[in-house]
């Protein structure tokens, strides 16, 4: 109770006892890479469970610090919790248990993906269960969802993937949504303005590398430029052609991509076809964190070049700002919100400002020095796993306490 | 709700066979190229047999048509008020489990109080105890 006669559920002193469900190592997703992140942090703000739907073997960075349960004993062991998380993406083998529990037993949904499109037929489609496919047509947009569904079974129609976000039966039964972003929050806001929504920044530790330029036979004095993680074929296309022409203009740099691409063929005969592929490296697959970290470390620039549809946050543009290099992006979605002295943001339309955004990074070595340093600032400032746990700690006493303005 | 699934599903798919069986149709008149003439003979055959029956079978036979057209008109009718019925109870649903869900933390906030007021209630009880003792029998 407060002075004045209210009654506060959640007492600062008392700490909060969480259940906390997300995948965990050996499956690798960049939701296993979060949880791994924040839950130390989010182990000193609360008592923490996380409960777990496959075989895991535990981080050490966990041991001692949280309890890990089954998802199968969460039901008869709920009461004991003051809130359940739910971490939510689209890898159906992952997240089908933690969708299934978070509809049954609302809590606070971690929408790392605003569009559960792909999630959502994966588990019907793709289950060959065209029906309940319709029926979550039906639920997101009506009778005429309903008939847009079964079109599609007919062929008639294409997926409405990115349209079409099938996240409205989640939202509607959460007692409260968590996003990395504004441009998230906004999108689900929209939808639903009476739900508590936080945005937490996504937790980033500082990336440090050792650069393999003398391995690789790249010049010190080169300017590398990279694309890291699963760009789309058509942007690394453009990207290729903007660096073909600075090749022209400035021949002492070089283009380094870093890990699996769309296609791994398409990309092999991409780089093989193109004239410049003395100047081009792909790195194929990086499997250990070390591998990543070091090619990062090896780069200048990082060009983020993905439209992030799906309501993301980059992982990839977070680790380069953490290791310190200016990045190159998009002007849209969740990169808007970057400030401009990190990176420099291009239209998606535009192949000419990508190419002057490139010529002036390669050019300006002052320029790149500062722009990574003031990533790497940011990623301080803002992204810290402990800042991030504080402010879940305190979104989720605020949901608890607005719950007791309810009794 | 999963009856109106399945009936819906269920007229989705004929429309689908039959517009299949439409162009597998389609495609084999194509191959074969024009009508044959054995084909021919049989529509002769049928339009004769038409002319043959009596005008208020013909008749008949119209308005059986447009009973029939009728009757898929009030079914579909149907099916889409069930379909919105659905919907709508699915969105009730929904709504009705978040509230549960709302109502079971507070359960479990309140257990938490009530734990927290028990605990102190022992104390107070064990400090009076003492001070009881202290004090010495009147």
């Amino acid at each position: 109770m407060t002075t004045n006669g209210d009654l506060v559920f959640s007492s600062k002193n008392r700490p909060l006892n969480l259940a906390f469900f997300s995948p965990l190592p050996p499956a690798k997703t960049g939701i296993v890479d979060y949880s791994l992140e924040l839950l130390p942090y989010l182990a000193e703000q609360a008592q923490v469970t996380v409960f777990i739907t496959g075989p895991t073997i535990v981080p050490a960075q966990l041991i001692g610090s949280v309890n890990i349960l089954s998802t199968r004993v969460y039901p008869e062991r709920r009461w004991q919790y003051d809130m359940s998380l739910y971490q939510m993406g689209n890898d159906g083998q992952n997240h089908e248990a933690i969708y299934r529990l978070a509809l049954k037993y609302p809590g606070i949904v971690v929408f790392h993906d605003l569009t559960l499109h792909q999630f959502i037929a994966d588990a019907t489609i793709g289950q060959n269960d065209h029906a309940s496919y319709a029926q979550e047509f039906g639920y997101a947009s009506g009778s005429k969802g309903y008939d847009q569904a079964w079109d599609i079974r007919l062929g008639l129609e294409q997926k409405p993937e990115y349209e079409l976000m099938l996240n409205n039966r989640l939202m509607d039964r959460s007692l409260g949504l968590i996003v990395h972003s504004e441009f998230a929050a906004r999108k689900l806001r929209n939808y639903r303005s009476d739900r508590p929504i936080q945005v937490v920044p996504k937790p980033q530790s500082f990336v440090k590398g050792r650069s393999r330029r003398v391995k690789l036979g790249i010049e010190p004095k080169t300017v590398v430029f990279a694309s890291v993680g699963g760009e789309s074929r058509q942007f690394l296309d453009k990207a290729l052609a903007a660096f073909s022409r600075l090749l022209k203009v400035n021949p002492d740099v070089f283009y380094l991509i870093v890990g699996g691409g769309p296609s791994e063929f398409k990309l092999n005969r991409l780089i093989h076809r193109n004239p410049i592929r003395k100047a081009i490296k792909h790195t194929g697959h990086i499997d250990s964190q070390q591998d990543f970290s070091d090619l990062l470390a090896t780069s200048d620039v990082v060009l983020d070049l993905r439209d992030p549809i799906h309501g993301e946050t980059s992982g990839s543009a977070m680790g380069a700002m953490a290791a310190g290099k200016p990045l190159i992006v998009f002007d849209y979605g969740w990169y808007k919100e970057l400030p401009d002295d990190v990176c420099l943001k291009v239209d998606p339309a535009d192949s000419e400002s990508l190419f002057q955004a490139m010529l002036t990074l390669a050019s300006d070595e002052e320029k790149r020095v500062t722009m990574g340093l003031a990533a790497r600032n940011y990623i301080g400032d803002r992204h810290q796993p402990r800042h991030s746990a504080k402010t879940y700690s305190s979104f989720i006493r605020a949901v608890i306490n607005n719950l007791a303005q309810a009794v | 709700m999963a009856t109106a699934v399945l009936v819906s599903q269920g007229v989705r798919l004929l429309i689908m066979t039959r517009e299949e069986s439409k162009t597998e149709k389609t495609d084999k008149s194509k191959l074969k190229g024009d009508v044959t003439a054995e084909e021919e003979a049989i529509q002769a055959a049928e339009k004769d047999a038409h002319s043959a029956l009596s005008p208020t079978m013909r008749i008949g036979g119209q308005a059986f048509h447009s009973v029939k057209k009728i009757y898929y008109k009030l079914l579909a009718g149907r099916l889409s008020q069930l379909q919105e019925q659905v919907i709508n109870q699915d969105h009730e649903l929904s709504e009705l489990t978040h509230d549960v869900g709302q109502l079971a933390a507070q359960v479990r906030q309140m257990n938490r109080l009530l734990e927290g007021f028990e605990q102190r209630l022992t104390r107070l009880e064990e400090q009076r105890q003492n001070e009881h003792l202290e004090e010495g029998p009147d």
